[in-house]
């Protein structure tokens, strides 16, 4: 993989998407990091190594992910940092993109659909 | 001598001979009533009698008048040896009224005495009244009556006298006074009717008279009980109206159409909103959360006007207390009253939207993993396994798809049969919709040729990714069920004011008894064989629900054995005005559970 290590961070609070959400990643040659967390997303994982992306599961638990991209969107630290919003419901699309995501997958989705917009998104 | 009616006194029968003790005069008008008082008294004067007469100031003027009209002296004579007594009626009547009621002490002194100064020497005394038709004006008829029983006290214990009494006869108009009416009459030795019918001299006018009243009681009494049954089923219609608007499960507002301002709303309705029933009444629509401005109301209550009926589903509702809640939304306009009213039930359907968000999330999250792994041990051993194992991976795979779409159909037809499927509707290119859908399903497909006829621009007014979810369930089909074929062609050519797409297949065909079967909800097609086109019904019963939904139609023509075609027709893009919808796409967050937005 001759990707340049870029950090991708998921969040997302089913364990097991978030695991093959992260295979797939690794797998393509990014750093991965997860949480399902939204107040470590605001804290932990944007101080010291910001990634250059994030895959955004919708619907948290707790946490609304269109409240976390609308904050991501509004800081100026973060607003450059692209965002790819995940939901199972299909036609959220517009909700995604209202909230400031650059992009919006539907679950389920192919795997080389998901790498092509990652791929888009860090372009 | 033929007398006429204006010529005769119509009350010259009252003194013939001696009148009755306690006699009542009903009349329509003033100049019968004075014609007859007249006759009364100046008959009375010239045999010699005394008259009282206790009358209101234009009457006893009048009376006056008539009198020194008939003989200039007699009026005069009578003054001079005191036989002509005039009194006000008010000031009488006040003399002796206590809280409203005659009292009888006083009314004993007062009038027993003036009686006694007319009967000096024996005269015998006429008394003319009016003091029971002031109280029977003022309506004030309990002491009218008690009044009248005074009168007829007194001459049980007093000198002989005529009383004469006077009631306009419009003071009985109504059924309301048939008792009173009859109490009054019941008070006096002879009733005199009003000139309909004292005014008739023959005997048999009169019978004629007394017929047609007859008659007319007879008529009047049919039509108030027709009235009083027809108030009853009106009031019961009422009742029932009122229970089932009171009761009813939707909240309901009655809105006048030309204000839109509100006159009714139920229970439900104003849980629903959140104001009290009181604050709703007199709002106009746009006040209230339902429509964001007036503008919006407007235009809805104008669809209302031009199609009679309005539906609206996903609606946003902002409650008193600032909560959005998503309402399906359906007016109609009627006639009640004499006047036109818009009926708005709205049914709150945030739960059941919440519910199918809930079901989507919750079916869709180990589809999504299932699918994830499966795509990662596709992608890891490919090049490592054994076929078969990459065959199982790819079943896995194809199934996870089905299980997938499968979710996806019976989600949707959960929104449709409860009323939460919302269309984000937008200006759609539709040849450019169809150009594209063709080439994503060619794509996937490597044993048909999907080709496009028909090469025309055309805009409508829809949801596209509903549009293209119809597009790809025809096109799918067309694949599915023409395995012997090689080519699909689509079709699109428009006229006025429609759009038709065509998808032709060249397959096995479906049997016209099937035609219409195929668009029930989990149909699907069984041959003699008994072998099935399997997930054929969902699809199209989802697709026609969508065209329909858009205005349009969906149906089949097809004969078994002869391919497929698939017709479809849209109305084309209506006019600018239309196109400002009442809420704008952003405004709906769709299937998004409530719970999840911000």
């Amino acid at each position: 993989m001759n990707q340049t290590a870029k950090k991708i961070l998921i969040v997302e609070d089913d364990p097991d998407i978030g695991l093959t959400l992260a295979t797939i990643l690794e797998d393509e040659g990014y750093v991965v990091a997860t949480t399902d967390n939204g107040n470590e997303v605001m804290t932990d994982h944007l101080a010291d190594h910001p990634p250059a992306m994030i895959v955004l599961d919708m619907l948290l638990s707790g946490w609304d992910g269109r409240e976390i991209a609308r904050r991501l969107k509004a800081q100026d630290a973060t607003r450059h940092i692209p965002i790819l919003m995940l939901s199972a419901h299909p036609s959220a699309e517009q909700e995604a993109k209202a909230a400031g995501a650059d992009d919006f997958m539907p679950k389920p989705f192919e795997l080389d659909a998901l790498l092509a917009k990652i791929a888009a998104l860090l372009a | 001598m033929t007398l006429t009616r204006r010529e005769r006194a119509p009350g010259a029968h009252v003194s013939e001979g001696h009148p009755s003790e306690h006699v009542v005069q009903f009349y329509e008008t003033d100049d019968f009533l004075l014609d007859s008082v007249t006759e009364f008294v100046s008959s009375g004067l010239a045999r010699g009698d005394a008259c009282i007469v206790i009358a209101t100031p234009a009457h006893r003027a009048a009376l006056e008048q008539r009198l020194a009209a008939g003989d200039a002296d007699l009026l005069a004579a009578a003054r001079a040896r005191d036989a002509y007594i005039a009194r006000d009626a008010h000031e009488t009547l006040s003399t002796f009224m206590v809280d409203g009621e005659p009292a009888w002490e006083r009314f004993f002194a007062v009038i027993s005495n003036t009686i006694a100064r007319a009967a000096t020497g024996g005269r015998r005394v006429r008394v003319f009244g009016e003091m029971v038709a002031l109280l029977w004006a003022e309506g004030n008829h309990t002491a009218a009556i008690r009044l009248e029983e005074l009168w007829n006290d007194l001459h049980d214990r007093h000198v002989r006298f005529s009383l004469f009494c006077g009631y306009p006869m419009r003071s009985f108009e109504g059924e309301a006074y048939e008792a009173p009416f009859a109490a009054i009459c019941q008070q006096h030795s002879q009733v005199i009717p009003d000139e309909s019918y004292s005014a008739l001299t023959s005997p048999d006018e009169r019978l004629a008279a007394i017929s047609m009243l007859q008659q007319k009681a007879r008529s009047l009494e049919a039509e108030i009980a027709e009235r009083k049954a027809a108030e009853e089923r009106l009031r019961i219609s009422e009742n029932r109206y009122r229970r089932l608007f009171e009761a009813s499960t939707d909240g309901i507002l009655i809105v006048d159409p030309d204000t839109a301002v509100i006159s009714d709303a139920n229970p439900v309705m104003t849980n629903l909103l959140g104001y009290p029933h009181e604050q709703l009444l007199g709002q106009p629509l746009w006040h209230i959360g339902l429509f964001p401005d007036r503008a919006a109301t407007v235009e809805a209550l104008q669809e209302l006007q031009e199609k009679q009926a309005l539906h609206r589903e996903m609606l946003q509702l902002r409650t008193k207390g600032g909560q959005i809640r998503y309402v399906e939304l359906v007016c109609n306009r009627f006639r009640a009253n004499g006047h036109d009213v818009i009926q708005c039930n709205l049914r709150d359907t945030t739960d059941r939207n919440a519910f199918i968000s809930m079901a989507s999330h919750e079916l869709k999250t180990p589809v999504t993993s299932l699918k994830s792994f499966t795509q990662i041990l596709q992608r890891r051993l490919r090049h490592r396994a054994d076929p078969q194992t990459l065959l199982f991976l790819d079943r896995m795979a194809t199934q996870l798809d089905k299980l997938a779409s499968l979710i996806g159909d019976l989600l949707d037809v959960s929104k449709m049969q409860t009323g939460v499927l919302a269309f984000r509707e937008t200006d759609v290119d539709l040849y450019e919709l169809v150009r594209e859908t063709i080439e994503n399903v060619q794509a996937a497909t490597t044993t048909h040729r999907l080709l496009l006829e028909e090469e025309t621009p055309v805009r409508i007014y829809g949801d596209r990714d509903r549009l293209e979810q119809v597009l790809i369930n025809l096109l799918t089909n067309a694949i599915k069920y023409s395995p012997q074929a090689d080519t699909v062609i689509v079709r699109l050519s428009s006229d006025h004011d429609h759009v038709e797409v065509a998808v032709q297949d060249f397959g096995i065909g479906i049997a016209e008894q099937y035609h219409e079967r195929i668009f029930d909800r989990f149909y699907q097609v069984t041959d003699r064989r008994g072998s099935t086109y399997p997930g054929l019904g969902i699809g199209l019963y989802i697709a026609r629900t969508l065209i329909e939904r858009h205005g349009g139609r969906l149906w089949l023509e097809s004969h078994k054995g002869a391919g497929s075609i698939f017709r479809c027709t849209l109305p084309l893009a209506r006019r600018e005005s239309d196109a400002l919808q009442l809420i704008q796409p952003s405004d709906i967050l769709s299937d998004v559970p409530a719970e999840a937005a911000p």
